[in-house]
């Protein structure tokens, strides 16, 4: 525990002496929901919507909110590597005595504690100022959001360990950050998608993720139903953890091996 | 029975395999250390010297756990570096070549705090070893500046302080000195000396400045294209030295 404060001290230390990007990333959430905002105004009342029992806005909002935290828990560990690859205190960090495994973990709580602090923001700010209907089932919701977040860390660790060795490329980020936006129903649900897409999207846990996150958030969904997207997502889990672990102790030891350790 | 030997260096070689899109002869693999033993004890101070791409570097990172190397073995306070990693690199304090460790936006002393937790050091600990060292590294006024306003000789001492604040007991430095003027050079020199008497450290330190290797290793390992050439002190080595550093490969030498 103390070394996860240290590295969320130091990270919010160092968050604090750009002050200036506090602001921006506020004024950056506040136009997201206005657009939003209006943007229902035009949709107006959409049947398919009547499962999630929420208006557009409602919908969007915590779509946005959800996807903005699990895109930062799956892009922020290979960011985190590469920031530290260039300003060449990578070596520094993993000359402590301490595994590859923690070392990257650790780097990436500050930004995700920062990424559900903004999401969290967003939405109280769209209940607040512009009426968004919210009916949160806060242990549902609470718990569903645990289960999401567990196979995007994993899948954040397997592009940190892309980035270990290939340095600038990320693939995973991209390729799934892609997906997620167009299959996954973030800002439009995934029922509008043909078929085959929709069977698609089925396999990526982004849209277990959201579809569980909205039902415990737009209409007080109780735990026997989100059950299963829970199984679903912990699967994922399963599957994704050990093999990030594994990726990441064949990354390190390439580049033990090669010597590519100090290359920016 | 003399103590046993803080480092102990058995038959290391390393080959940097050539990356997978070279073609041809490019693709033998490069050799950077062959063959290389040698022991440290506590308390002494040995200097690696040799012209560029003599392994010098390579042979601090495969101490450091940062390397593996391709045969042979290496120990640390009876630690050995691959197999009993990572508490192997608990022992060990390093400074390798262009450390830009501090991060740049903090104080001096939120970086040490920082770098003191990931050693597992308490807060008292780390607060107290903060402390005692900035006054022995006269330090104690950065220790409140960012990084980013500290000159080279400032920053130096800074990633000094880090080094030796989980009290290591095997300090490596990769041409610490490198960017300093003489007498910043000579200072920090005085202060390694009196920080290894006092606490019985076994330290490695790369150097291309003979004079400072004269005046401050106890031991000089010469390496030359990987090869251990010639290891004692430093009047023993230096008839090698002087005769590798003169060859036409080599390129610098003060």
């Amino acid at each position: 525990m103390r070394l996860a404060w240290a590295f969320v001290r130091r990270d919010l230390l160092i968050a604090a002496s750009y002050r200036a990007n506090f602001v921006f990333a506020l004024a950056g959430g506040v136009v997201t929901v206005t657009a939003f905002y209006f943007l229902a105004k035009l949709v107006g009342p959409a049947p398919v919507l009547r499962r999630y029992g929420a208006d557009y806005f409602s919908f969007a909002l915590l779509g946005l909110a959800i996807a903005s935290c699990l895109r930062t828990l799956q892009a922020t560990f290979a960011q985190r590597v590469r920031e530290f690859q260039i300003d060449g205190s990578l070596e520094v960090l993993l000359a402590a005595p301490l595994s590859t495994f923690r070392i990257i973990g650790y780097l990436a709580i500050y930004p995700v504690l920062a990424a559900i602090l903004k999401a969290v923001g967003l939405v109280v700010l769209g209940a607040m100022a512009f009426g968004a209907h919210l009916k949160i089932n806060p242990l549902g919701f609470s718990a569903t959001l645990v289960f999401a977040l567990l196979p995007f860390a994993a899948l954040g660790l397997l592009s940190a360990a892309v980035v270990l060795i290939f340095k600038r490329s990320d693939p995973i980020t991209y390729l799934l950050d892609t997906a997620n936006y167009i299959l996954c129903g973030v800002i439009y649900p995934v029922e509008v998608l043909p078929a085959p897409l929709q069977s698609l999207a089925k396999l990526l846990p982004a849209t277990h993720a959201l579809t569980a996150l909205r039902a415990a958030g737009l209409s007080d969904a109780g735990i026997p139903s989100l059950l299963p997207a829970w199984g679903i997502l912990a699967a994922f889990a399963a599957f994704l953890w050990p093999t990030a672990a594994v990726a990441l102790a064949a990354a390190r030891r390439h580049l033990e091996r090669t010597g590519t350790l100090p290359h920016g | 029975m003399a103590a046993l030997p803080e480092v102990e260096v058995l038959g290391i070689s390393k080959s940097y395999p050539p990356p997978l899109w070279r073609l041809g002869s490019q693709r033998a693999p490069r050799v950077a250390l062959d063959d290389v033993s040698f022991t440290v004890r506590s308390g002494e101070l040995v200097a690696l010297i040799g012209p560029n791409g003599a392994g010098k570097s390579t042979l601090l990172r495969i101490l450091a756990g940062l390397l593996l190397p391709s045969r042979g073995s290496a120990r640390v306070a009876q630690l050995d570096v691959v197999r009993d990693r990572p508490k192997s690199r608990r022992v060990i304090g390093a400074a390798l070549s262009e450390d830009r460790g501090l991060s740049p936006r903090l104080t001096v002393k939120q970086n040490l705090e920082f770098y003191a937790a990931l050693y597992g050091l308490t807060r008292p600990q780390a607060l107290q070893g903060i402390a005692e060292l900035a006054e022995r590294f006269e330090a104690t006024a950065l220790l409140r500046r960012e990084v980013r306003t500290l000159s080279t000789g400032e920053r130096a001492r800074a990633v000094l302080i880090r080094v030796l604040l989980h009290r290591p007991r095997v300090v490596l430095l990769d041409e610490i000195t490198r960017s300093l003027d003489p007498g910043a050079a000579a200072r920090l020199r005085r202060q390694i000396l009196a920080e290894v008497a006092g606490r019985g450290a076994a330290v490695l330190f790369a150097s291309h400045d003979l004079a400072e290797v004269q005046a401050i290793a106890s031991g000089v390992l010469l390496l030359d294209q990987g090869h251990a050439a010639r290891f004692g002190s430093f009047a023993q080595v230096r008839p090698d030295a002087e005769r590798i550093f003169a060859s036409p490969t080599s390129e610098t030498v003060r």
